[in-house]
């Protein structure tokens, strides 16, 4: 049996479990919030093999085979947090969380000898990390530096053109009828008139010259990469996710050259990744330019414009390990 | 991206500053343009106890049945590319008069090759071709001569092209593929096999996407049964069409037997009934999110287009739709031009595959509108049906098989009807209510 576990919000999982329905393969789709919706009753009493049951049912351990790992957390984003916000103490909250990311560990942790799509130890990378990782593989990434003074800054901007970004993801912040996006954004010299003379330490890195951006959704040693000429658009110059819906750049079907397909294929395993999204740009100059990796992309936005059948290709996955 | 609005450091003592990395420093101000709109968009959530989702946003909905995909108000009649019938006639079928009010552009360079985005695809038709654009949802006509230049540039660069033609057509040659990259129809590339073609295979586990079923006045349908069914074979889009003035609590009892369901797109095809106004139907709409699009037939003189979010459209017309004989209209309002439909056109019906039909007697059918019954919704499970080879026939035949359709350039973004043929002893003659001549290039 194939065991899906994700968000109750995931809406990837459907389109996979069309297809395992299809291919008449068992699975049982846990979700991180069920245990806080759903009768839900894990047993251990040792040397007795642990016991799960949920909504009723045993869940017979043993006969799990494979798991794909998606996104199993996110506790903010789930129902019971949004009726339960208003009716805890934040604090009290804050403990019960804590408390759910303990459950959904120790339930990982008795999944350990299964086939894994995305190892639990996988699920979050570390941006510096994987620059250095990307480099060891013989992807070229740009010169990146973290600072935190202003002095430091203005000399680098004074050779060339950066930019910066977040060190971890990049997040919204709300504000009156409106928010504050933190999108990749050039450093300009009127950014400096903002700044105090210290800053908390934040991640620059040189400005490369597009050509066009690369989307690679990467499963078991198969590239399957989209092009997006977002440089057709001035909003999405820097950063696709600021892109007008309305009027989409191009988004095609893309062919990496075999070396660059290599080198992704000696990154991802390197960090020990079977699936993953990948962000590249092909540059001006000629090079492929690794950016960052996510072990849990939304690859529907490589899927559906460029005709590829990757919820097949995860579902023939996960069967194919679950017999085996 | 030069000029900053207001960024967040402007909103901080700058004693404050330090304290606070650079990105959030330089994180922009965006207002929020339209609130309800973006609030419909997460709000647009229905469970579905069969995927295990507590509630899920999905808009790929493709088999928009009731409601035609070409413009929505007068304005958009342009952006839709579907443009009326009349109005094709002033389509020009050579690029030239388009391409003319653009400023002369730097020639091409004949080392290069060009390439059509892979989204853009050309068809062609016995007297003009299209260039469909399944990204954007539009079409333009292309001269024939066009679409075999379009074949040369595939495995050779511009300047075997013109070699190609003997060098007697490089101006042509030229000022065609500059009116292509005018319109983001292609690019030039010294590297095209990067750029592979889009694989036109058209894949889906769903044993069935999309059902129709029929309500005549006193029809009783076992609703629960056949949300139950339809769940089961993972259907995704439902129409209902009420054949004659429905009262708002027989549409919102319908809609209730929908409540948990894999179908992500309902649409409600009614009559005008004096309960059914629109504030009622809004409110309807924000209790069953499922249902997209709501068309009221038989208005007296009300003609009117609502859109009330991104995903759902309200529709008053003074039209008629009396019974299932009211359906089968060919016209460029109902063309479908994206991935999903026009790969689905290549190989299958573009009208009957994988749907499944309930007629207002609760006949189990192809299309309402077809002669043949294969049993009663009330005794004869739908899966037992759809399974039959019988039943799925129809759904193999494309227009590449159908007389006149297959020498058309709409034929893949054109939707079939195979219940009104154009000579009932050819099943394989073209729609009956389809008044396109390919062979003119001129709707009749
Ligand atoms: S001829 Fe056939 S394909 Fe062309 S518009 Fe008419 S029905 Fe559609």
């Amino acid at each position: 049996m194939i065991l899906l576990l994700s968000s109750s919000s995931d809406t990837n999982l459907d389109f996979v479990i069309e297809w395992l329905t299809f291919y008449g393969h068992p699975y049982l789709r846990l979700n991180a919030d069920d245990p806080l919706h759903d009768a839900f009753h894990l047993a251990l009493n040792p040397p007795e093999p642990p016991r799960l049951m949920v909504r009723g049912a045993e869940v017979e351990l043993s006969a799990i085979g494979a798991v794909w790992l998606r996104q199993f957390g996110n506790l903010r984003r789930s129902r019971y947090w949004f009726d339960a916000k208003n009716r805890v103490r934040p604090d009290a909250l804050e403990q019960i969380s804590r408390e759910q990311s303990i459950l959904l560990g120790g339930l990982l942790s008795l999944l350990s000898g299964k086939h894994w799509l995305t190892h639990p130890s996988r699920t979050h990378v570390n941006k510096l990390d994987m620059l250095v990782q990307a480099g060891r593989a013989g992807l070229v990434v740009p010169q990146t530096h973290v600072i935190n003074r202003k002095s430091d800054l203005r000399a680098l901007i004074e050779r060339g053109d950066y930019i910066c970004k977040s060190l971890y993801e990049p997040m919204f912040l709300k504000d009156g009828s409106g928010f504050y996006a933190m999108f990749t954004t050039k450093v300009t010299h009127e950014d400096l008139e903002l700044l105090d003379d210290e800053l908390a330490p934040s991640l620059v890195q040189r400005l490369v010259p597009k050509e066009y951006e690369l989307r690679v959704f990467y499963l078991a040693g198969q590239c399957y990469s989209m092009a997006i000429f977002s440089q057709q658009r001035a909003r999405s110059a820097l950063d696709f996710r600021n892109v007008d819906w309305t009027d989409p750049p191009r988004q095609v079907p893309y062919e990496l050259p075999p070396e660059i397909a290599e080198a992704v294929h000696r990154f991802m395993t390197g960090i020990g990744l079977n699936c993953g999204s990948l962000d590249l740009i092909k540059a001006q100059d000629g090079k492929y330019y690794f950016l960052e990796v996510n072990p849990a992309g939304q690859f529907g936005m490589v899927a559906f414009p460029c005709n590829y059948p990757l919820y097949e290709k995860i579902a023939l996955h996960l069967i194919e390990h679950d017999k085996s | 991206m030069t000029s900053r609005k207001k960024p967040f450091s402007a909103s901080l003592a700058q004693a404050d500053r330090r304290f606070h990395s650079l990105n959030l420093l330089l994180a922009d101000y965006e207002p929020i343009v339209d609130l309800a709109r973006d609030e419909a968009i997460l709000d647009n959530k229905q469970p579905s106890s069969r995927y295990g989702s507590r509630d899920y946003a999905d808009n790929r909905f493709y088999k928009n049945l009731s409601m035609p995909l070409g413009p929505v108000t007068p304005g958009e009649a342009g952006a839709g590319g579907a443009s009326e019938p009349g109005a094709s006639e002033t389509a020009p079928a050579a690029p030239e008069a388009q391409a003319a009010p653009a400023a002369p552009a730097a020639p091409l360079d004949p080392s290069k090759y060009f390439v059509l985005w892979a989204c853009c695809l050309a068809v062609d038709g016995a007297s003009r071709s299209l260039v469909c654009d399944l990204q954007r949802s539009t079409f333009t006509f292309i001269p024939n001569v066009l679409v075999e230049i379009l074949e040369l540039c595939k495995d050779r660069p511009i300047s075997a092209v013109y070699e190609h033609y003997q060098h007697q057509h490089d101006q042509q040659i030229d000022e065609y593929l500059q009116f292509l990259i005018s319109k983001e129809y292609g690019f030039l590339s010294a590297s095209p096999q990067r750029f592979p073609a889009m694989s036109l295979a058209w894949r889906s586990p769903r044993t069935i996407t999309n059902c129709v079923i029929d309500f005549a006045a006193g029809t009783e349908h076992p609703l629960a049964s056949i949300n139950e069914q339809l769940s089961t074979l993972f259907c995704q889009a439902v129409e209902l069409r009420f054949f004659y003035a429905a009262s708002l609590a027989e549409l919102s009892g319908v809609l209730e037997a929908f409540v948990d369901s894999t179908v992500r797109g309902i649409s409600v095809l009614t009559g005008a009934h004096p309960t059914v106004d629109r504030a009622a139907l809004e409110l309807l709409l924000r209790q069953h999110k499922r249902v997209k699009h709501v068309t009221v037939h038989s208005t007296a003189a009300h003609d009117e287009i609502v859109r009330v979010d991104l995903h759902t459209t309200l529709r008053f017309t003074s039209e008629q739709v009396t019974s299932e004989a009211c359906c089968g209209q060919v016209s460029p309002r109902y063309f479908n031009c994206n991935v999903e439909a026009f790969t689905e056109a290549v190989e299958h019906n573009s009208c009957l595959h994988r749907k499944v039909s309930i007629d207002a007697r609760g006949a189990i059918k192809n299309c309402p509108s077809m002669a043949h019954s294969y049993g009663q919704i009330g005794d004869t499970p739908l899966l037992q049906v759809v399974a039959q080879d019988h039943f799925q026939a129809s759904w193999k035949v494309t227009k590449d098989q159908i007389s006149v359709c297959q020498d058309c350039e709409f034929r893949y973004i054109c939707h079939d009807c195979r219940a009104y043929v154009a000579d009932p002893a050819q099943p394989l003659s073209k729609p009956a209510r389809c008044r396109y001549n390919p062979y003119q290039g001129r709707w009749e």
